[in-house]
């Protein structure tokens, strides 16, 4: 192989091993190990490999899949209605004053 | 110019360097407050002993980090020096365990097949269990609520959380997988306490 240089028809050549390594690396994990890492999938916390996986796995594993799914539209359902309540105007003054008395 | 004068400047610089920068983050802060201590007095008590805090501090916040977490650190601080109480660690403290997608499960696997369509439409879910979300935040223990507040409410990443209670990014993983599923157990009980489900 030419240095640099990666070519298909090397690829072809690989031996049937370093096939092996490479569907391994990228290999399907278990539902449990999906499950594990839910949230950090919905916050997007998972590292683009970790992320890769997750999502071959959702797109071979039904029941996951719809799991998933479900999960992700709860999660925004929780973070919508969780909504602020106002601050209190008087406070903002308050602090402020109590700033200016500190100087 | 005197030299009065030169430092009356000089605090009056810092005091408007400080403004500009917290000020912004009040409202959050109430809010994280406000769920924290349940009382609006409380809140404010908080919130503005904070604001003392960070003032006296500010020489020691470095300028262009993170000043919504800094603050959120020091906010977490009068809150637990208040109450005189340790935020427990869950880790230490046995919680009933919930399985995975409780609420998934509890939906279909209920003999009145048209909880399943919950699944479909998000806007059922929403009414089914949209106005439980605060009650059952509020009912969560103190270190698990704090953990989805600064998640969920503030979009704080796991680092910044992990700075800000002072635990490793694993323990604020653990925790909030842990606070989501002990969120979701709330629900499905609110639902069954309202009649909207039956047992």
């Amino acid at each position: 192989m030419k240095e640099g240089k990666f070519l298909i028809k090397d690829l072809i050549l690989l031996p049937k091993k370093m096939y092996y390594m490479f569907f391994k690396r990228h290999a399907m994990i278990t539902c449990e190990e999906a499950a594990q890492r839910l949230y950090e999938y919905l916050d997007g916390e998972l590292s683009p490999a970790d992320y890769d996986k997750i999502k071959l796995h959702l797109e071979l594993c039904r029941n996951c899949c719809q799991r998933f799914e479900f999960e992700e539209i709860l999660h925004t359902i929780i973070r919508d209605k969780t909504k602020s309540d106002k601050l209190p105007p008087s406070l903002k003054d308050k602090i402020l004053k109590e700033l200016e008395v500190k100087e | 110019m005197n030299i009065r004068r030169v430092v009356a400047e000089h605090n009056k610089d810092r005091k408007r360097e400080f403004e500009e920068t917290t000020i912004p983050y009040m409202n959050s802060l109430y809010n994280a407050a406000l769920r924290m201590a349940r009382e609006r007095a409380e809140a404010e008590g908080i919130v503005q002993d904070t604001y003392l805090l960070a003032y006296k501090n500010f020489n020691k916040f470095q300028r262009g980090t993170n000043c919504k977490a800094w603050l959120f650190k020091i906010l977490r601080n009068v809150f637990i020096n208040r109450y005189r109480k340790n935020i427990k660690s869950p880790d230490t403290v046995q919680y009933e365990e919930v399985e995975n997608y409780y609420l998934y499960n509890q939906l279909t696997s209920h003999q009145d097949s048209s909880y399943i369509d919950f699944l479909k439409e998000p806007g059922r879910l929403e009414e089914f269990i949209g106005e439980d979300v605060n009650s059952a935040l509020q009912g969560l223990p103190d270190e698990f609520k704090e953990v989805v507040i600064l998640s969920d409410i503030e979009g704080f990443t796991y680092e910044e959380i992990s700075h800000i209670i002072g635990s490793p990014i694993g323990t604020v993983k653990s925790r909030l997988n842990r606070a989501r599923r002990f969120l979701q157990k709330k629900l499905w009980d609110y639902a069954v306490k309202k009649g909207l489900v039956k047992r």
